[in-house]
């Protein structure tokens, strides 16, 4: 159905064809470093902020060089759903912005969206404490502002909706950091961006809590030796605690700061 | 001061007993907010006088509160806006002294407005539409609403405006007045002494 | 995924059985159901499958080919130069009202796209097995789209696994009509109707084997009541050369790290041996085929 409040362009879009690009690109040189003069197993640096929006009762923002997502926390409030529940309910929406993607995006909700609603929806659920929340909701909404890599994108949406969880002062288990690793020629990339991406043969997302040691999520596509996986899931918990460190430094220091 | 943010490991489970803000598992207790930690010894003095050495309770105060949730035992403040012959709906504003970020449905039932003469209450005779009560969470209620009680002296209305729009003063449990006009109307009031003595 | 609720009692039932290597229907922990399999069975689609895991889940695949224009992802030569040769698979799950009330209405919205979503991912990818290459007719312009539409007609819990067995054996049965390019580029599909090709690649097409970890151990296969026992689902896609195709955990719930690393080793080999003998009762279903070809047999969905 047309909608009518909106300027309505062409149903397909279809990008430019670029005429040609100067030169191949070399995912690694000599000394095993990659474009942006990262080794393979470097995370991109992370900048991660909390409580930027003061309407929601928790917000957080996170950047790994062009990749931006914020993140903002409603609730717990009470249940819309006509049902009677003992258990609080966790809603997660996420949405690319419109210009986030070298596609553009029509603002409306495309299943893709939803699918990665529903897996940060299943990588937060075991550290929320709902049963603590009887006939509430908690909603989670997380926009991306700019999208490098879509397998990083849900990592670190992942990693900014825990944060932002727990700066809305909701009871949890642990937090999640979440990280992405690539596989290119059968090696490990780690963290990899939009252009790495678009080569890769398969990738895995995997989120994490330190602390108790589980496995909140895994996502794994592409098609690669068990022996590859489970040194990617090393590296991947690995990063995971680092992160883990950043996630920790955004939520204390500010407390710290007021003090 | 020690900061912590949650799943940070605070202790062995054996050595303290895991109250507010963190949880136990496997052994240990862990941090479940974000917060400054703290650590209380329960005094229970028993009936022979001596005092009963209780563990030590592991607590983090949360550094920022999640909007309060009603639950069964709460004294809430609300307004009320809705009624019917059988019930007054009442829209849960604050819980303890943690005001909600978003408005809470509870009701009370006409069983539930006093203690006794149970089936001679009128909804009408008790509330009125943006009256301010106090009453106790008695059940989480069914899928829509908490279950909210007055039959205390404590609870009842505490603020409300006569059909002459000033407001008005309690003058017996069950009558107000207005400042104005001088007419009793009637409530079920909350006795006005509590209010006074341990909130002030 | 399952609305319906479970007892306690009945919880803890399940938990002691998986923990004694017993469970309700007589199973150990790593036991599958009997695997029924049909192929050819909807003569309209180019090529169909039907699956049915003994009284329960029951997953009815059909395939179709079209010719499609070629889509030109323009942002990256070197990605597009790829993809200009390229034929597509697009793949769509629905879970039928008929299966469980809890897929009427708008209730099956969620699952049906999320199943839709791991399909799709897993058969678009390189590790899908189809050799999406030799789809393309014209590079750049035309080429074969697959489309691969699963439905569910009974729910007995396993849903995923069951899909992309069934898928499997549909593409296994899909005959692609041969193609003859005229000069003015216009494609001429072959109207002899015994002019076809599989599709490349069928026999590397993963399957799924979703574990559930019910207390502190797991098992695959499971019912509905096991569904609803289970703590964190994990399905590990395995293709035949026993590579990992894709791994996902689905659903809420947390893996520990170790049993994750059981988990995959279980799903792989188990995975392997599954297909194995699917591969075998598909050589069987080409000869049933034509023994039915001659007789003529209706009544395909009463044959369980």
């Amino acid at each position: 159905m047309a909608d009518r409040r909106r300027i309505q362009g062409p149903e397909v879009s279809v990008a430019p064809i670029i005429l040609k690009s100067p030169n191949k690109i070399q995912l690694l040189d000599e000394n095993l470093c990659r474009r942006n003069g990262r080794n393979l197993e470097d995370i991109r640096s992370i900048y991660l902020k909390t409580g930027l929006i003061s309407q929601a009762n928790g917000s957080a923002f996170i950047e790994l060089s062009k990749t931006k997502i914020v993140c903002g926390v409603y609730g717990p409030r009470q249940t819309k759903i006509p049902a009677f529940s003992g258990k609080g309910n966790l809603n997660c929406e996420i949405k690319f912005a419109p210009f986030s993607c070298p596609k553009r995006r029509p603002p409306y909700r495309d299943s893709q969206e939803k699918e990665l609603s529903q897996l940060i929806y299943e990588a937060l659920t075991p550290s929320i404490r709902l049963d603590l929340l009887p006939k509430s909701t908690i909603d989670i909404y997380i926009t991306i502002l700019e999208n490098d890599g879509t397998a990083s994108c849900l990592a670190a949406a992942i990693t900014c909706a825990s944060v932002a969880v727990a700066d809305a002062g909701i009871e949890m288990l642990d937090l999640v950091p979440a990280c992405s690793a690539s596989y290119i020629n059968g090696q490990i990339f780690m963290d990899s961006d939009l252009i790495e991406e678009k080569r890769e043969s398969g990738s895995l997302v995997l989120s994490y809590m330190p602390s108790l040691k589980e496995i909140t999520h895994i996502l794994q596509s592409g098609e690669v030796e068990l022996n590859l996986t489970s040194q990617a899931i090393e590296q991947c918990t690995d990063s995971c605690s680092k992160i883990y460190s950043i996630m920790i430094d955004s939520l204390l220091l500010p407390i710290q700061n007021m003090k | 001061m020690r900061y912590v943010t949650p799943g940070t490991r605070l202790c062995f489970a054996s050595e303290y007993e895991a109250g507010p803000g963190t949880y136990e598992r496997e052994e240990y207790i862990y941090s479940s907010v974000v917060g400054i930690v703290q650590e209380f010894i329960p005094t229970v003095s028993t009936n022979t006088g001596e005092e009963k050495k209780q563990s030590k309770i592991i607590t983090v105060s949360k550094e920022k509160h999640q909007s309060s949730i009603p639950d069964v035992g709460n004294i809430i403040t609300g307004k009320v806006i809705r009624m019917t012959t059988r019930e007054a709906v009442v829209s849960i504003m604050v819980v303890g002294n943690i005001p909600c970020k978003d408005d809470y449905q509870g009701i009370i039932r006409s069983q539930d407005v006093r203690a006794t003469e149970k089936d001679k209450v009128k909804i009408i005779e008790s509330y009125r539409l943006g009256d301010i009560v106090k009453a106790e969470v008695i059940s989480l209620g069914d899928a829509r609403s908490y279950y909210l009680s007055t039959a205390k002296n404590e609870y009842g209305v505490i603020y409300a405006q006569s059909v002459a729009g000033a407001m008005m003063v309690p003058i017996s449990w069950q009558n107000m007045q207005c400042t104005k006009t001088k007419a009793v109307e009637l409530r079920k009031c909350a006795k006005p002494e509590d209010l006074f003595s341990k909130n002030q | 995924m399952s609305s319906s609720l479970i007892s306690p009692s009945e919880l803890d039932y399940i938990i002691r059985g998986v923990d004694d290597n017993l469970r309700a229907d007589g199973r150990g922990r790593l036991d599958y159901r009997e695997v029924i399999l049909e192929t050819g069975l909807i003569f309209q689609a180019n090529g169909s499958a039907r699956c049915r895991l003994s009284k329960g889940t029951d997953v009815l695949v059909g395939v179709k080919v079209e010719i499609g224009s070629i889509e030109i992802d323009g942002t990256d030569e070197e990605v597009a130069a790829v993809k200009a040769k390229r034929g597509r698979v697009v793949c769509n799950v629905e879970c039928s009202p008929i299966a469980s009330q809890q897929f009427a209405g708008r209730g099956a919205d969620d699952i049906n796209n999320e199943l839709t979503q791991l399909v799709d991912r897993v058969l678009n990818g390189p590790q899908g097995g189809l050799n999406l290459e030799k789809l393309c007719i014209i590079p750049g312009e035309e080429c074969w789209v697959v489309y691969i539409d699963a439905l569910v007609l009974d729910y007995g819990g396993n849903i995923l696994d069951l899909i992309f067995m069934t898928i499997r054996a549909a593409l296994y049965n899909t005959r692609v009509p041969k193609t003859v390019i005229e000069e003015d580029k216009e494609v001429e599909i072959s109207d002899d109707v015994e002019e076809w090709e599989r599709i490349e690649g069928w026999e590397l097409v993963p399957i799924s084997i979703t574990l559930n970890k019910i207390g502190t151990r797991h098992i695959v296969d499971a019912t509905v009541l096991e569904e609803l026992a289970t703590k964190a689902k994990l399905s590990v896609m395995v293709n035949k050369n026993g590579k990992i195709c894709g791994i996902q955990k689905i659903g809420g719930g947390s893996i520990e790290h170790g049993l994750l690393n059981e988990m995959m080793q279980t799903g792989r080999s188990i995975g392997q041996n599954l297909i194995l003998n699917l591969d075998k009762m598909l050589q069987k279903e080409d000869e049933i085929n034509a023994e039915r070809a001659k007789n003529d047999k209706i009544g395909f969905f009463a044959a369980a």
